[in-house]
């Protein structure tokens, strides 16, 4: 069956290929050498970090807007 | 409530891209995701392969369906709504896959086809509703469609380049999101894994979406693109930004030739209306209307080969690959650059789309990706026929160079030019249409591909006559008449009878 079922790189949300998805994976793990841990730290850090930056962003322009 | 804290700064506007880039950048990623959670969650539940993509199955086909239905929503109740409650639903049900399982209940009905196995166990059935029901249709309201339609009404000369980099980041949160899922799979467990990307939508989209999106400008007395007061950035940010876009377009040099060659031969004047009419020239009351004219169909066909040509390579690339005798690793390596050249792609189209004629860029990217197929076939062509051996990692290598800058580049070439030729006002609908057509594309291209494989043994024909699809997309696009309906060309009208002016020389 329908390996497309479990497609990767579509533009509206498809699921990733779990076989290539792991190949990705040990790419990534053999360049970089991070462990499971690291990667979560890193990457969730990264992932928080934007809506944060966004707001303080927008934050300051409202605070120099009423000064 | 008036916004007075962009006046004199950032235009406001800029704070709609990033908080509806992070809603995408969200949402596709979570969606993206679910290849990783694939084996550990058949390994748990007891699944087959075949079972869990039946739950993906219906995922897509609901997703597909679902997006005019969520593009005529927010035509009726606006972005900010829709996208508001799609990402409290969109996390929500990626909180509840969690607690998959068979909830004490014995019992699993099958279906048996030739071709197709499934035993519906309780836990499959929660995963069928739960994902593949209320997240898709969740994700269908957090989606290219409904983002793009909020921008376009923010920005109209700058709108290229606008949704070009809130589509990048869609491919973003693929990228970060899916590593991120993998390792905190492997980590923890899969049900920690959904808990978390669940929480990362309630409580940072979420909340980032209510607080910073408005529907149109004038919600905030704003004007489209700003009014032109807005602090100009500092000299250290142009220069990093000189920096970074010269090596973006040294990465891409072949489509930013391709670009200006086109630009060049069809006498591309950039002759575009600074303050263009308000109304665009097919612009209806009635989504209906819109039916009744040539580009909507243009548009849509060719959105509908860009589905056939990405979906058939996502799906069938793997097993393409090793035919080839690809090891394991150059494949993901290509295809992780393929990844890469996603965003630079979409920026340099984007850039450049502000710029030049829409349409022509649309066409010169559908061709470059028919290249890219040429270029993928050739090597396995020249050696079964004349016996030329061309190592086929030059046809995977060169194929994902070309294929990966033009991958995501349709998407807001296709909303820019529904937005400039229809206007803002059924953007929503219209680009949901749009979209499903892609999607039915999408699908039939990767059962046809299947079955021509299994009766053919090769690839080169599916992918042969899916490439070819492509010269039908570059004519489709290209004879777009622009001029004719693009608002970018309509200068302001006295009044509401005037006729727009004349169609240009190069339609």
């Amino acid at each position: 069956m329908p390996a497309f079922l479990l497609s990767a790189l579509a533009h509206h949300g498809e699921p990733g290929d779990p076989v290539l998805l792991g190949w990705i994976q040990d790419q990534i793990d053999a360049m970089l050498g991070l462990g499971d841990l690291a990667i979560v730290v890193i990457l969730g850090a990264v992932v928080v970090a934007i809506p944060i930056g966004i707001l303080l962003t927008y934050l300051l322009q409202r605070v120099r807007s009423i000064r | 409530m008036k916004e007075t804290a962009a006046r004199n700064g950032i235009f406001y506007g800029w704070f709609i891209v990033a908080a509806g880039a992070f809603a995408l950048f969200m949402s596709m990623g979570a969606r993206n995701g679910f290849g990783v959670f694939v084996v550990p969650m058949t390994d748990d539940l007891g699944w087959s392969r075949t079972e869990i993509s039946a739950a993906i199955a219906v995922g897509i086909l609901v997703n597909g369906l679902s997006q005019p239905f969520l593009g005529r929503l927010y035509d009726r109740f606006g972005g900010r709504s829709v996208i508001s409650l799609s990402l409290l639903v969109l996390g929500i049900s990626t909180i509840l896959i969690t607690f998959t399982s068979d909830f004490g209940l014995d019992f699993a009905p099958a279906i048996s086809l030739p071709f197709l196995k499934i035993e519906l166990s309780a836990s499959l059935l929660f995963l069928i509703l739960i994902y593949g029901l209320v997240m898709s249709t969740a994700s269908s309201g957090v989606s290219l469609v409904t983002v793009h339609a909020v921008l376009a009404k923010w920005f109209v000369r700058r709108r290229g380049v606008v949704l070009s980099l809130c589509t990048a980041g869609t491919s973003l949160g693929g990228l970060i999101l899916t590593p991120f899922a993998a390792s905190l799979i492997i980590w923890t467990h899969w049900r920690v894994a959904w808990l978390v990307l669940g929480a990362l939508v309630l409580i940072l989209a979420l909340p980032l979406v209510g607080l910073l999106m408005r529907d149109k400008p004038e919600d905030i007395g704003e004007k489209p693109d700003g009014s032109g007061a807005e602090k100009p950035p500092p000299m250290m940010l142009k220069i990093v930004w000189k920096v970074v876009w010269s090596f973006i377009q040294l990465v891409a040099l072949p489509l930013v030739a391709a670009i200006w060659l086109v630009a060049f031969v069809t006498r591309d004047k950039k002759d575009f209306v600074a303050n263009p009419s308000s109304t665009a020239p097919l612009e209806s009351d009635n989504w209906r209307d819109s039916f009744r004219s040539p580009p909507i169909w243009q548009l849509s066909g060719a959105y509908f080969v860009c589905g056939v040509t990405t979906l058939i390579i996502s799906t069938h690339y793997v097993p393409f690959a090793i035919d080839l005798g690809i090891s394991p690793a150059v494949a993901a390596m290509a295809f992780g650059m393929m990844q890469g050249l996603n965003a630079v792609g979409v920026m340099v189209v984007g850039i450049h789309s502000d710029k030049f004629s829409r349409k022509n860029m649309l066409g010169t990217i559908y061709f470059i990706r028919f290249f890219a197929y040429v270029m993928l076939v050739t090597p396995s062509i020249l050696a079964d026929l004349l016996g030329v051996g061309i190592p086929p990692s030059v046809g995977i290598w060169t194929f994902a160079y070309f294929a990966g800058m033009s991958w995501i580049a349709t998407p807001p070439l296709t909303s820019s030019l529904t937005a400039d030729i229809y206007g803002t006002r059924n953007l929503g609908t219209l680009g949901g249409f749009t979209t499903f057509a892609h999607q039915i594309g999408g699908s039939l291209s990767v059962i046809v591909a299947g079955v021509l494989y299994d009766v053919t043994g090769t690839y080169v024909i599916p992918f042969g006559l899916a490439g070819l699809t492509l010269l039908g997309a570059t004519i489709a696009s290209y004879s777009v008449k622009e001029r004719k309906f693009s608002v970018r060309y309509q200068r302001p009208r006295p009044s509401p009878s005037a006729t727009p002016i004349a169609q240009g020389a190069n339609d």
